[in-house]
C-alpha cells in the first residue's frame, strides 16, 4: 500500500475535477493516490456527497488524504462526506483552502516527495512554517550546480528524498539569497529555482548532520546520478 | 391549550406530502430567485431532494420519528447536489439528534428546532444577518423558545412563527450577502430575497398550516 498522502479533488464540474486530477498525476505519476468527484449525481454542475465519500475511501491509506475544492458548497459537501467516515479516519483528512488547481498540484508535488499530511496541507495552502535557525556553521558546505537543467523536478525529488533519510534538520539556500529553506520539502527546494551554474549552501544540525551534508553535496556533484 | 403530537405513520405521510408539494409548487420561483444572486438551481435542487424523500416515504413512515428525520436529512444531503443539500440535510439531522420520543410536545419540538438551527450554523459557518436561510430559522427558533416559556396558546404561537418567518425572509432583501455564491456579487446582492430563506419560510408556513388544519 502506498504511504503517500492521498489527494482528493472536488469540483462542481466533472471536467474541472478530472482535468485537475490529470495535472496532479502528471507530476505524481503512480506514486500518489489521486481521486476526484465532479458534478452532481445526475451529471449536472454541482457536488455529490456520495461521490466524495467514495473517492476518499478509494484512495484511503494511513498516510491520510487532503481534500481540495473549488467553491464554498464543495467545501460543505466535503465536510458532510468526511463526517460519514469513522472518527479515526476523519482525523487524518485535511481540507485545504487553496485555489483548486494550484493547490492540488502543490499538494501532489509535496505528497510525491513524501511529505506528511500536515506538510502537504501547508504546502498546498502556501503556509510555509518558519524554520529553525542553525547557528553552528561547522557542517555548512557550498556546492555549484553542474546539472544542465539545474535542481528541477526530478533532481529535486532525489535531493529531498535523500535529505529525508537523515534525522538531521537540513537546510538549503542559494548563495545569493538570505533565507534558508527546509531541504526535505520538495516544494521549497523546487522554489529555490536553483538553475545550472548557481551556487547552493547547505547546513544542518542533528546527530547525522555531517553525513547528511556530505551525501547531499555528493548527489549534486555527480549531477543527481543522471 | 398546547397539544402533544404522536408522530405516527399518518403524520409522517402528511408532513412529507405537504412539504414536497410545497417545494414542487414553488420550484420555479426558487430557481428564479436563485438566478438573481446564485447559480439558478435552487428550485431544481430542492425539488430533486424532496422527490427523493417522497420516493422513500413508505420506508420513512415505518421508522421512529428520530430515524425518519435522520434518514430524510441524509436523503437531502446526498441527493440535492448543491449547498442546500448539506444545509437542509444538517437541519433535519440536527433535529433528529434532539428527538427521543414519539410523542412530541411543543417544548420538545422547540429544542429539536434549536438543535437543527445550531447544526446549520455549524455546517455553513454562518449566523443571522448574512442573507441566508438562517435569517428565517434563527428568529423562528427564538420565537418558539419564547412562546414555549410563556406557555402561549398554540394558535397564537403558530401565528407568531409565521410572522417571524415572513419578517425574516423580507429582512434578507436589504442585506448584502457575505456567504455563499451570492457573496461574490457584493453590493449587487442587495435588493433580492435569499432563495434559501424563501424555501425555509415556505416550508415553515406549510408545516404550520398543516398543524392548523389538523386541529380544526
Amino acid at each position: 500500500m502506498s504511504s503517500n498522502v492521498g489527494v482528493m479533488i472536488v469540483s462542481h464540474s466533472l471536467g474541472i475535477a478530472s482535468g485537475t486530477a490529470d495535472m496532479v498525476r502528471q507530476i505524481g505519476g503512480e506514486d500518489i493516490p489521486i481521486s476526484f468527484a465532479g458534478g452532481s449525481a445526475d451529471g449536472g454542475l454541482g457536488t455529490d456527497v456520495g461521490a466524495i465519500l467514495k473517492g476518499i475511501q478509494e484512495i484511503w491509506t494511513d498516510a491520510g488524504v487532503v481534500v481540495l475544492y473549488d467553491l464554498g458548497s464543495a467545501e460543505m459537501s466535503s465536510e458532510a462526506a468526511i463526517e460519514m467516515l469513522p472518527e479515526k479516519q476523519q482525523n487524518k483528512i485535511q481540507i485545504c483552502s487553496a485555489p483548486l488547481v494550484e493547490g492540488a498540484v502543490l499538494a501532489g508535488v509535496e505528497s510525491c516527495g513524501g511529505g506528511d499530511l500536515y506538510q502537504v496541507k501547508s504546502v498546498a495552502e502556501k503556509r510555509f512554517v518558519g524554520i529553525e535557525e542553525i547557528s553552528d556553521s561547522s557542517k555548512s558546505q557550498q556546492i555549484s550546480i553542474t546539472h544542465p537543467i539545474g535542481l528541477h523536478a526530478r533532481p529535486a525529488v532525489k535531493f529531498t528524498q535523500l535529505a529525508k533519510k537523515f534525522d538531521a534538520n537540513v537546510q538549503v539556500k542559494l548563495e545569493e539569497h538570505t533565507s534558508w529553506v527546509d531541504a526535505k520539502s520538495i516544494v521549497r527546494v523546487m522554489g529555490l529555482k536553483a538553475r545550472h551554474g548557481k551556487t547552493m549552501n547547505l547546513r544542518a544540525n542533528g546527530s547525522d548532520s555531517t553525513e547528511a551534508v556530505n551525501q547531499l553535496v555528493a548527489l549534486v556533484k555527480n549531477n543527481f546520478g543522471e | 391549550m398546547i397539544n402533544n403530537y404522536n408522530m405516527d405513520v399518518r403524520w409522517a405521510n402528511l408532513l412529507i406530502t405537504k412539504t414536497s408539494t410545497c417545494v414542487e409548487d414553488h420550484k420555479d420561483l426558487l430557481t428564479e430567485l436563485d438566478s438573481k444572486i446564485g447559480d439558478a438551481d435552487h428550485g431544481i435542487n430542492m425539488s430533486r431532494g424532496f422527490q427523493a424523500i417522497m420516493a422513500i416515504s413508505p420506508e420513512l413512515s415505518k421508522l421512529t420519528f428520530e430515524e425518519a428525520l435522520k434518514k430524510a436529512g441524509m436523503t437531502l444531503l446526498m441527493k440535492v447536489g448543491g449547498a442546500s443539500g448539506p444545509l437542509f440535510g444538517s437541519f433535519l439531522i440536527g433535529m433528529s439528534k434532539a428527538t427521543s420520543h414519539e410523542v412530541i410536545s411543543i417544548s420538545k419540538f422547540s429544542l429539536m428546532f434549536e438543535n437543527g438551527v445550531a447544526d446549520v450554523k455549524k455546517r455553513g459557518k454562518s449566523d443571522i444577518g448574512e442573507k441566508t436561510m438562517l435569517d428565517v430559522l434563527v428568529p423562528v427558533s427564538m420565537q418558539l423558545k419564547e412562546d414555549v416559556s410563556n406557555s402561549t396558546d398554540e394558535q397564537q404561537l403558530i401565528r407568531n412563527i409565521i410572522q417571524r418567518a415572513e419578517e425574516g425572509l423580507e429582512s434578507t432583501r436589504l442585506m448584502r450577502a457575505t456567504k455563499g455564491r451570492a457573496s461574490f456579487l457584493g453590493e449587487r446582492s442587495i435588493g433580492h430575497l435569499d432563495p434559501g430563506a424563501m424555501t425555509s419560510c415556505l416550508l415553515i408556513k406549510t408545516i404550520c398550516e398543516t398543524f392548523n388544519s389538523e386541529n380544526e
